[in-house]
C-alpha cells in the first residue's frame, strides 16, 4: 500500500489540504520539498495545476485527486520542471500525476542499510561529480517519469486527433462524457449524462418519464422501425 | 565455535646484543579445516554484471555468458542471484531472486547480445542495487563485475567509483571485478575490488576467463571467517610496519582478506628496535609483539583470538650469526619485496622507461632464486618487457603484485617447494599461478 492510498477518501478545506500535503511529502521521504501553503495552493488552482474544486458555501473543498496533483507538482518543481510545463501537461492529462507518483512495486522488504546506502549513492552521483551524467536507477525520478509521460501523452494526443478526423469528427479532441447506466430491470437500462443528471429538476424528470412512456407506446418503435 | 589460530613467527628468533635491530615477523592466521557434512556454507547473494559493449562481440561475450552460466549452475537453489547487462544502457535482465529453477536464468544469459559503449559505473550501480535487496538473507552479498573496456559513459572517475564501492561494502555488498583482454582499465578494476572488499581478476583472452570465476566461486564457498581485523601491539619506542598494504581502520587495526577454511591469511611485520630498548625489554620480560584478531564466523557470530606474545632473547654476535633464518618467513618477505619492484617496474613501463624496467626485473629475479614460483612470475614479466608489450606487462605486473601482497596461502605450502602439477591439484584460490592473466594449464 502506498503512502497516498490511505488518503483515497480524504476531503477537506484549504487549511487541511496544506497540512495533509505536507504530511504526505514527508511520508514519501521528500522533506526536501518545501511544504505547500495556502497562497501556493491558490496559485496552483489559478494556473490550472489543480482540478476545479467543489464548493461548500464559500469554501472550496479539496479531495484525493487534488492531493495527488499538489504533491506531484511540488515534487516536479523541486526537480526543476517549470510550473507552466506542469500546468500544460496536467491540463491535457490529469492521469500523469499517477505516473509521477507511481513508483514500481519493490519486490520485497529490503535490507534497510544496504538499500538505503545504495539510494544515497545514486543521489550523490551527479551532484558530487561535476560534468558526469547521472546514473540510471531502476526507479526513475518523478521528473523523468513526468517528462517521459509528457512525451507519450503528446504522441497519444496527435494520434487521437488524426484518428478522429479520419472518422469524420469535426474536432480533433474528445469531449469526454460521463454516463450513468440506470438498470431499471435486467432487460431495461436508462443511460443518462451524469452531469445533466446532477442538475435534473423534478419537472424535467417527469417530462423524461412521459417521453419514455410515449416512445415505448409507439407501435413503430416497438417494431424496431424508425419513429 | 571454531576459531582461527594466530601465530607469530620471527625470521630470526633472537635480537643482536648492542645494536639496533630490525625484526621481521610473520603473523599468520590459520583457519581450521572445513567442517564436516553437517556444515552449511554461507548463503550467497550474487549480482552478475556483464559488459555487453560492442568490443565484447564474438568469443569474449560467448565466454562471459559461459562463465555466468557456470556461476548460476554452481549456486544452490536457496542462494540469490540477479543478472545485469550493460553497454551504453543498463538492463536488469533478472531482478534479484532466489535461484530456484535455472531455466529462466540460462535463457536470460544466452540472450545477451553485444552493442554500444561501456557505462561501467551504471552497470555496477544496478548490480549493487539488486544485491542490496538480499543482504539480510544472505551470508555474502557480492557484485561480480565483468568488463573488457574503459568506463566511457556515465561516472568514469576511478576514485569516485571506488568510493561508491567502499560505501556499498560498508553496507554489506562487496564487489569483485573481472578484466578481460588488453583494453580494460586495470587501475579502475583493482581500485573497485579493493575498495569494494572483493577480489580482482583478469583473463588475457576469453579462454582465460573461466579460471578466475571458478576461483572466486570456490573461495566464496569456502569462506569461514570474515571481517578479519588485526591489532598489533609493540612497546613504546619500537616502530612497527605492516608491509602487505592492507587497508587500515580508523582505530589502527588492519583489515585482512576473508579467510577460507584450510587456508592461511598473513601479515608481514617489520619492527625497528632501538639498541637500548632491547635490553630494557628483556629485563622486564616484556614482549616485542602481541597480536589480536577479531572476526565474524560463517554464521556471523563475532569472535576473537590472541597470539602468544613474541619474546626474543638477546644474543651476542657469534650466537646470533649462527641462528638460522626461518625460510618461509624469508620467502614471504621476499615476495613482498618483489611486489614492490614489480610495481616500480610497471610505473617505469608506463613512462616508456624500459631500461629501468629491465634493471628492476633483473634485480627482482636475482632475489627470487630460492623461490621458484616467484622467479617464474618475474620471468613472465621479463618476457613481456623484452617484447615491449606495455598493456600485457602493466596488467600482469599489477595483478601479480597485489596477489603477492594479499594472497591466502595453503597450510602445507613449503618454502622453496613448487611445481605446477602440485599447484593445479590445489583448491583454485590457493594456487600459485605463474601468470595471473592466464588459466593454469594442468601438465600432461
Amino acid at each position: 500500500m502506498s503512502v497516498l492510498d490511505k488518503f483515497q477518501h480524504w476531503e477537506g478545506d484549504i487549511w487541511e489540504f496544506a497540512e495533509v500535503a505536507e504530511s504526505v511529502l514527508q511520508q514519501l521521504g521528500r522533506s526536501d520539498v518545501a511544504a505547500p501553503n495556502i497562497r501556493l495552493i491558490r496559485d496552483y488552482a489559478q494556473r490550472g495545476i489543480l482540478s476545479p474544486t467543489t464548493r461548500e458555501g464559500k469554501l472550496a473543498r479539496y479531495n484525493f485527486q487534488h492531493l495527488k496533483e499538489l504533491v506531484a507538482a511540488r515534487i516536479l518543481v523541486s526537480e526543476g520542471v517549470p510550473l507552466a510545463k506542469i500546468a500544460e501537461q496536467f491540463e491535457h492529462d490529469r492521469d500523469i500525476v499517477i505516473v509521477v507518483l507511481g513508483m514500481p512495486p519493490r519486490p520485497k522488504p529490503v535490507a534497510a542499510s544496504a538499500r538505503a546506502r545504495w539510494e544515497e549513492l545514486g543521489g550523490t552521483s551527479a551532484s558530487t561529480v561535476p560534468g558526469v551524467s547521472e546514473h540510471r536507477s531502476p526507479y526513475p525520478s518523478p521528473s523523468v517519469n513526468f517528462m517521459r509521460g509528457a512525451v507519450e501523452a503528446t504522441g497519444r494526443r496527435q494520434e487521437l486527433g488524426q484518428a478522429l478526423q479520419r472518422l469524420g469528427s469535426e474536432s480533433d479532441v474528445l469531449s469526454p462524457r460521463q454516463l450513468m447506466h440506470l438498470a431499471l430491470t435486467d432487460w431495461c437500462t436508462v443511460v443518462i449524462d451524469s452531469d445533466r443528471l446532477r442538475s435534473l429538476s423534478a419537472e424535467e424528470a417527469d417530462d423524461l418519464g412521459r417521453a419514455v412512456s410515449a416512445a415505448l407506446s409507439d407501435p413503430r418503435i416497438r417494431k424496431g422501425e424508425k419513429p | 565455535m571454531s576459531t582461527p589460530e594466530l601465530v607469530i613467527t620471527p625470521r630470526r628468533s633472537a635480537l643482536l646484543a648492542g645494536h639496533a635491530n630490525t625484526v621481521e615477523a610473520l603473523v599468520r592466521i590459520r583457519a581450521p579445516g572445513r567442517p564436516g557434512e553437517g556444515h552449511r556454507r554461507q548463503s550467497l547473494n550474487l549480482a552478475l554484471v556483464i559488459d555487453r559493449s560492442g568490443s565484447m562481440q564474438g568469443k569474449p561475450l560467448a565466454e562471459a555468458r559461459r562463465c555466468a552460466e557456470f556461476i548460476v549452475e554452481q549456486l544452490s537453489s536457496e542462494d540469490r542471484v540477479s543478472i545485469v547487462a550493460y553497454d551504453s544502457e543498463v538492463d536488469v535482465l533478472v531482478p534479484a531472486r532466489r535461484v530456484g529453477s535455472r531455466a529462466g536464468l540460462r535463457e536470460a544469459i544466452r540472450a545477451i547480445e553485444s552493442r554500444g559503449m561501456t557505462a561501467l559505473y551504471d552497470g555496477w550501480y544496478e548490480g549493487a542495487g539488486q544485491a542490496a535487496l538480499g543482504t539480510e538473507e544472505a551470508g555474502i552479498s557480492r557484485v561480480l563485475l565483468l568488463s573488457d573496456g574503459q568506463a566511457n559513459r556515465g561516472l568514469t572517475a576511478p576514485d569516485s567509483i571506488a568510493s561508491r564501492c567502499a560505501a556499498m561494502a560498508d553496507a554489506g555488498v562487496t564487489t569483485s571485478t573481472y578484466g578481460l583482454g588488453q583494453n580494460f582499465n586495470e587501475d579502475l578494476m583493482v581500485a573497485m575490488a579493493r575498495a569494494g572488499r572483493g577480489n580482482h581478476y583478469y583473463g588475457q583472452t576469453a579462454d582465460d576467463l573461466m579460471d578466475p570465476f571458478r576461483e572466486e566461486f570456490e573461495l566464496l564457498q569456502a569462506i569461514g571467517f570474515r571481517q578479519l581485523r588485526l591489532a598489533l601491539q609493540a612497546p613504546a619506542g619500537v616502530s612497527l610496519e605492516v608491509l602487505n598494504d592492507y587497508p587500515r581502520e580508523d582505530d589502527g587495526r588492519w583489515r585482512l582478506p576473508d579467510l577460507a577454511f584450510d587456508s592461511e591469511a598473513w601479515a608481514a611485520v617489520r619492527l625497528t628496535v632501538p639498541a637500548g630498548l632491547a635490553v630494557e625489554l628483556q629485563h622486564g620480560s616484556r614482549p616485542l609483539l602481541e597480536a589480536r584478531l577479531t572476526f565474524a564466523d560463517a554464521q556471523g557470530r563475532p569472535g576473537s583470538q590472541s597470539s602468544a606474545p613474541l619474546v626474543l632473547p638477546i644474543l651476542p654476535a657469534e650466537a646470533y650469526a649462527a641462528l638460522a633464518s626461518d625460510s618461509q618467513v624469508a620467502e614471504r618477505f621476499g615476495e613482498l619485496a618483489a611486489a614492490g619492484l614489480q610495481e616500480r617496474a610497471r610505473l617505469a613501463a608506463r613512462r616508456g622507461d624500459w631500461a629501468t624496467v629491465d634493471a628492476l626485473l633483473e634485480h627482482a629475479l636475482a632475489d627470487a632464486q630460492s623461490n621458484p614460483w616467484l622467479a617464474g612470475t618475474i620471468e613472465v614479466l621479463r618476457g613481456y618487457a623484452a617484447r615491449r608489450e606495455l598493456q600485457r606487462f602493466s596488467k600482469e605486473a599489477l595483478f601479480t603484485a597485489h596477489r603477492l601482497r594479499s594472497r591466502l596461502a595453503a597450510p602445507d605450502e613449503a618454502a622453496g617447494d613448487y611445481s605446477v602439477a602440485e599447484e593445479a591439484a590445489r583448491t583454485s584460490f590457493l594456487r600459485r599461478k605463474p601468470e595471473q592473466g592466464k588459466r593454469l594449464e594442468k601438465p600432461e
